[in-house]
């Protein structure tokens, strides 16, 4: 029971972590990047091959969590960008950011091949054994905090600094910011780098499970994304709280059904979760009790 | 309700034949220019059908190309049907593919049914999926409909792989299409024709709706839905049926994809949805040729580019991102890029720089005129005691009542958050009243939507006008006849087929065009895209909208916000207009003045109650409508 | 922004040019009218990249060498290989590429084996080589039942890996459990250890199948599995997934303290993917081989010389073994004096005793799989010396 508990939060980390490199995007720019898997594996690539060069292993976590910041920011300068300029309610982004995906992926098979690459193991294999026979590794346990720490922080950040305030204001109406002077081009860079960071760093509490391989983003990609879809994309906590829940599911899933139902079991709760609360898991509360008061009308707006 | 209906249809019918004249001056193509698209059409059907020979006649490697692109022409056009036109981003088509292409399967292997029996009930059996999920869409929009449907196309990706009747992750392998009988078989591969055929029926049939007159409607629906909704639009109904029209397409795309030889769940993931989507957009989203050259393009180029396969991706990827960020409206944008630098474009006919109040004509002719029912005696429009709170707090009506006679002009003002948009809202149907009654000319009308008060002669306007931006004036008016068209969203399908459905364009644009004459709309400005009209001409629009249907009833909220003040002058006299010609108008207007000069009575709201009511000039000299509203 | 736009349609024209005007993959004698054709279908990129381009090298050495011999039937052997990305859709309309091109047969494929098998026995045209690696692919119904009649497999063979695993476990074990995929790659081995396992009246205690993603490289959290396997009671577990998932099951394993016996499959020792990542924790894993590839004989050792000097890596099975099946064919296309589809299975049906790389190649009505279990050795990790060697 314990040790479901505890991989499923290890396993929901790594989900939450890119669901909200997901979350953080779309919170300020309303475009969400596709590319977000392939910069998790473009920073487990980079890690990999600067340790392989026998450089540090500090060196080669940075190396990677660097490049997939800038991969992030180029993505955005790049596909995002002209794209929003055009036309900021055309749904172009998705094929922009597919194709950078696409031309992420492809440039890490041609210099480092398809068949997957050694990734340094770092703190995997040590084991800390809980009471009851459970354990995680502490790659996994640094996992779970970085991901809550994460979040916590994000959320600070949001609401007590200025600099977030003014990304609220961009992401309910990014001409009303503009024209009150907020920088919005500064803070959609940002929230890119953020999630390439975001990305990077879940790559590299990742790696030494998955190793190095270039197709590995399509795979984060779609788990990453379903969290988000489970968490709400509203809000980057909340993506990580769905990273949580997806990682417990399928855990649980796994352990008291069988393996397969780890692929199926978290839709079946998903799907019952969006009948609910179209609005994710973690929107639902809020808007239940929001609208508690209204329900006596039929009317749905003023 | 039937009685409606044959009145709708009747009074239709009258319009039809009362106007072909004013048909034949607007909205009809001169007759050897229809007679050239009629040749065109004959002469394309032609070339199609001869196309489809050579390659049923053709090579195994071509026919197999182009029915794969074909099938994916198919997804992709179904697609942007929903995507495109409605807004609904949808990404479980994979999903409905792969539900028509394991139906045919395995009804056929299981079962023995014939594959041509099971055409159209895989086209049925998939649309009432496509029902179910279109339904999804009343309950969430936007991004969260993609997300609803994308968990659907996961969940049935997952019974194909976790279940041994569909085969697991090893698959099936596909029916075999019957041969032609032994005379046809010069025709050369019967699945070439079939998939051509419906091919050819999916698309014809969303080209149909792009030229029939529900497009306007259907674009409204997505940008603008409470004026689709109060042009009679049962918004949600007609969403859910486009989505089912769409996912039947979808199941017979798959239906024809099994016939290829092979299905199993890798080929219907989501990835292959969000293909689709990028097939739409990489194309060019609501427009008659991107989505088919978007599949043609997704599905051709890793087959017809034989290089390094690694490169050949990354030129995959990078021609996605280049098109995308040069040409936002894709391939389609590219090509008419191309176009323009190749002939230079002419200007339109359009006068170049025309002030607003040049747009606006002053000599009103004829508005049209109330339907006779409108002529009898009594109440037009009557609220009795309508009780109404957002929450379970303070209440924004408590017992309003309200009495409109006739032919009269009835101004409703009030102070702020006093409660006349809601009164309005619930007069309309956008709102229910928590107990009270609304009557239009006679009839109890509590219990039916915004949608259905339309074809009791009551029409509205809203107080900022929203309406689709990216098309003419005219198609805009046209929304408004939604109600007096009968069956328009059933022939849609086939429009401009049905001599009936080119009729009803001509005299649709006919009354349109009237009606913008009307409220004094330059002819110049009625082929003009919203998007690109003043605000004034906006505003004008709207109101011919709400009167090309002929109301008895029509409601004007705040129909002079942003109006300068020679603009104002123009309403007066088109409501006065309206008036003569039996209409009953209520008026919801902060501009006093307006208010006390053009309504024959007015009654004064505030916090939710009926301060006063009554000949205009009687309210003016109230006392307690001096304090709370005139403020003297 | 206008020139900026010209100059993108410009470069998106360009890059078109350059894509459609692209040298075909492969490369052959020319593309005269007296040439032959032989298709290749392989997934080249994606995780699992490197087995597909080992049967496209390994076929090309094959067809070089036909055609520096003459050629067959006195034609020069054209190769076209394209990669399927292991997506179904592709490979069929690959299929059917090469179908109306006029081919004599097309080579795989080891990622899209279930789609090649349908399609050639749908338009009895016949597949050769690496149609994923036999088992269940090509005998769909189970060894005891036909094979699919236009699918011959020189492959490893999942029946004889799963049989010589089975086998040993059965010696060695008290318990045994299996995770695998469930494809019918992964079916395949689970079908050969349970032959075995019900020939004796025993049976596996645990069997579980988990989906991975052979185009991504998807690795689930074992963790869960290895509880299962040791609350089983099992001492020893077969897993029968990617090399990458089983060097970190493996991994995993052993840093949580696990002392099972391990087993791979027939893709654990094909390469040093598994080896490379596994590290250490490799120590004593089981896996088996290819007996004569243990003591190669004089053939296998020019080959492997010749593959390296022509591509730069070393060969493996998979690239030794298609090579093996152009071999056979251009044998039974100058047999069947024809290379008329219905010939060439009525002559492949014929083949005995075949001199292949490993040794005599039989293909008869029943028997599409050349790799039998006796043809297998048990084998055992030594980080030593980093090498699979015999037990013992």
């Amino acid at each position: 029971m314990l040790q479901v508990l505890l991989s499923g939060l290890a396993a929901g980390a790594i989900y939450g972590l890119v669901a909200m490199a997901f979350a953080v995007v779309y919170y300020v720019t309303r475009v969400i990047n596709f590319a977000t898997g392939q910069l998790l594996m473009i920073g487990i690539m980079v890690a990999a091959a600067v340790s392989a060069a026998g450089l540090p292993e500090p060196l080669a976590l940075a190396g990677g969590v660097l490049v997939a910041t800038l991969g992030g920011v180029l993505i955005y300068g790049v596909a995002v960008r002209p794209v929003l300029a055009a036309d900021r309610f055309s749904f172009a982004w998705l094929v922009s950011t597919l194709g950078m995906a696409i031309v992420i992926q492809s440039i890490a098979a041609i210099i480092w091949g398809p068949t997957s690459r050694a990734f340094p193991a770092l703190l995997h294999r040590d084991i800390m054994f809980f009471p009851g026979g459970a354990s995680l590794s502490w790659q996994q346990i640094a996992a779970i905090i970085v991901a809550t720490g994460a979040a916590v922080a994000y959320e600070v950040v949001r609401r007590r600094t200025l600099f977030g305030k003014v990304g609220m204001a961009i992401s309910s109406d990014p001409e009303m910011a503009r024209v009150v002077g907020a920088n919005v081009t500064a803070h959609s860079v940002i929230a890119f780098a953020l999630g390439g960071l975001l990305a990077g760093i879940a790559g590299m509490l990742v790696g030494p499970i998955t190793y190095a391989n270039p197709y590995l983003g399509e795979t984060y990609g779609i788990t990453g994304f379903v969290a988000l879809m489970i968490g709400g994309v509203e809000n980057p906590i909340a993506a990580v709280g769905g990273g949580f829940v997806l990682g417990i599911l399928s855990v649980a899933a796994n352990t008291y059904i069988d393996s397969q139902a780890s692929d199926w079991f978290p839709f079946v709760i998903i799907v019952v979760v969006l009948l609910v609360s179209p609005r994710g898991l973690f929107a639902s509360g809020l808007r239940w009790r929001r609208s508690r008061g209204g329900l006596a009308t039929a009317g749905t707006n003023s | 309700m039937a009685t409606i209906t044959r009145r709708t249809r009747d009074r239709w019918d009258q319009l039809v034949t009362a106007v072909p004249d004013a048909s034949a001056r607007d909205g009809r193509l001169p007759r050897d220019r229809g007679r050239l698209v009629q040749v065109g059409v004959v002469g394309g059907l032609i070339a199609y059908l001869a196309a489809t020979f050579a390659v049923a006649n053709g090579s195994f490697f071509i026919q197999n190309l182009l029915m794969t692109a074909a099938i994916f022409g198919i997804l992709a056009i179904s697609l942007d049907l929903v995507a495109g036109m409605t807004g609904l981003y949808s990404l479980g088509h994979a999903g409905l593919f792969a539900i028509g292409a394991y139906s045919m399967t395995l009804l056929n292997d299981e079962f023995g049914i014939p594959v041509l029996v099971l055409l159209p009930v895989c086209f049925v059996e998939v649309g009432l999926v496509g029902a179910f999920l279109g339904a999804l869409s009343l309950r969430v929009s936007g991004l969260y409909f993609a997300i609803t449907t994308f968990i659907f196309t996961l969940v049935v990706t997952v019974i194909l792989v976790d279940f041994e009747f569909t085969g697991g992750l090893g698959g099936l392998g596909g029916p075999t299409f019957p041969d032609f009988p032994a005379g046809l078989d010069v025709l050369g591969d019967s699945l070439v024709w079939a998939v051509a055929i419906i091919f050819l029926l999916c698309v014809g049939a969303v080209w149909c709706i792009r030229a029939s007159a529900l497009y306007p409607v259907l674009l409204a629906i997505r940008d603008a839905e409470p004026y689709a909704a109060a042009a009679g639009v049962r918004t949600a109904t007609v969403r859910i049926a486009v989505f089912a029209l769409s996912a039947g397409m979808a199941g017979l795309a798959g239906a024809a994809f099994s016939f290829l030889g092979f299905i199993s769940p890798g080929q219907f993931n989501w990835t292959v949805s969000v293909t689709i989507l990028v097939m739409v957009i990489l194309g060019g989203m609501n427009t008659h040729l991107g989505p088919i050259l978007g599949a043609a393009f997704i599905s051709m180029f890793p087959i017809l580019v034989p290089i390094d396969p690694f490169v050949e991706q990354l030129l995959y990827g990078a021609i996605f991102v280049l098109v995308i960020v040069f040409y936002p409206t894709g391939f389609v944008g590219l090509i008419q890029a191309i176009w323009r630098r190749l002939r230079p474009r002419r200007l339109p006919g359009v006068r170049a720089a025309q002030d607003e109040e040049a747009a606006i004509d002053d000599d009103i002719e004829a508005v049209p005129a109330a339907p006779a029912e409108a002529a009898q005696s009594g109440l037009a429009l009557e609220c009795r005691d309508i009780v109404f709170g957002y929450d379970e707090g303070s209440l924004a009506l408590a017992g309003v009542s309200l009495a409109v006679r006739h032919g009269t002009i009835h101004g409703l003002i009030g102070p702020n958050g006093s409660g006349k948009s809601t009164l309005v809202n619930i007069i309309a149907g956008r709102l229910a009243p928590r107990s009270g009654s609304v009557t239009v000319n006679g009839q109890v009308v509590d219990g039916l939507g915004a949608a259905a008060r339309p074809s009791h002669g009551l029409m509205r306007t809203f107080q900022s006008a929203v309406m689709v931006r990216e098309i003419s004036a005219l198609a805009n008016t046209t929304i408004g006849l939604y109600s007096r068209v009968p069956r328009m969203a059933l022939r849609a399908i086939a429009w401009p087929l049905l001599p009936s459905g080119r009729r009803d364009s001509r005299v649709m644009n006919a009354q349109a065009s009237a009606t913008l004459n009307a409220v004094g709309l330059d002819p110049a400005w009625h082929r003009t895209r919203v998007a690109d009209v003043p605000h004034g001409v906006e505003q004008l629009t709207q109101l011919a909208a709400s009167i090309v249907a002929s109301p008895s009833v029509l409601i004007l909220d705040e129909p002079l916000a942003g109006l300068a003040a020679g603009e104002v002058d123009h309403v007066s006299r088109i409501v006065r207009d309206l008036r003569r010609k039996g209409v009953t108008v209520i008026v919801v207007e902060h501009q006093t003045r307006f208010i006390f000069d053009v309504c024959d009575e007015v009654t004064v709201l505030a916090a939710g109650e009926v301060v006063r009511s009554g000949p205009a000039a009687a309210v003016r000299s109230d006392d307690r409508v001096r304090e709370v509203y005139l403020g003297q | 922004m206008n020139r900026r736009r010209f100059a993108a349609t410009l470069a998106v024209g360009v890059l078109v040019l350059a894509g459609c005007s692209g040298t075909p993959s492969g490369s052959g004698a020319g593309a005269g009218g007296d040439t032959l054709l032989l298709g290749g279908i392989a997934g080249t990129t994606g995780a699992y990249g490197t087995t597909g381009q080992a049967v496209v090298n390994g076929t090309q050495v094959a067809v070089d060498e036909i055609n520096a011999a003459g050629g067959i039937l006195g034609k020069q052997v054209r190769f076209e290989w394209e990669d399927d990305g292991a997506d179904p859709t592709k490979s069929s309309q690959l299929f059917s590429k090469y179908l109306s091109d006029g081919a004599i047969a097309i080579a795989g494929s080891p990622d899209t084996g279930p789609t090649t098998v349908e399609l050639s026995t749908k338009n009895n045209f016949p597949i050769i080589g690496a149609v994923d690696d036999c088992g269940l692919t090509v005998y769909t119904e189970g060894p005891d039942k036909p094979p699919a009649p236009y699918a011959f497999c020189t492959s490893l063979n999942t029946f004889a890996y799963g049989g010589i695993i089975g086998q040993h476990a059965l010696d060695n074990c008290e318990a045994l459990a299996v995770l695998h995929d469930p494809s019918t790659y992964g079916m395949g081995g689970l079908y050969g250890i349970q032959s075995t396992y019900e020939a004796t009246g025993r049976k596996i205690v645990l069997d579980e199948s988990i989906t991975e993603n052979w185009s991504t490289g998807a690795t689930v959290g074992l963790r869960a599995e290895i509880d299962k396997i040791n609350d089983a009671g099992a001492d020893c577990v077969d897993v029968w997934l990617t090399p990458q998932d089983q060097a970190n099951f493996i991994s995993e394993a052993r840093s949580l303290g696990a002392t099972f016996t391990v087993y791979g499959n027939d893709e654990t020792n094909a390469d040093t993917t598994f080896s490379d990542l596994a590290g250490d924790a490799a120590d004593g894993y089981v896996a088996a081989e290819i007996t004569t590839r243990l003591n190669p004989a004089q053939a296998l050792l020019d080959f492997r010389k010749t593959y390296k000097d022509k591509f730069k890596v070393d060969a493996t099975p998979f690239a030794e073994l298609s090579y093996d099946a152009a071999k056979v064919l251009k044998d039974v296309a100058e047999k069947a004096k024809s290379t008329e589809p219905a010939k060439l299975q009525a002559e492949f049906n014929k083949v005995t005793d075949f001199p292949g790389l490993f040794g005599p190649l039989t293909f008869t009505e029943q028997r599409h799989a050349t790799l039998d279990a006796e043809h297998l050795t048990i084998v055992v990790f030594d980080k030593g010396s980093k090498e699979w060697k015999p037990e013992g």
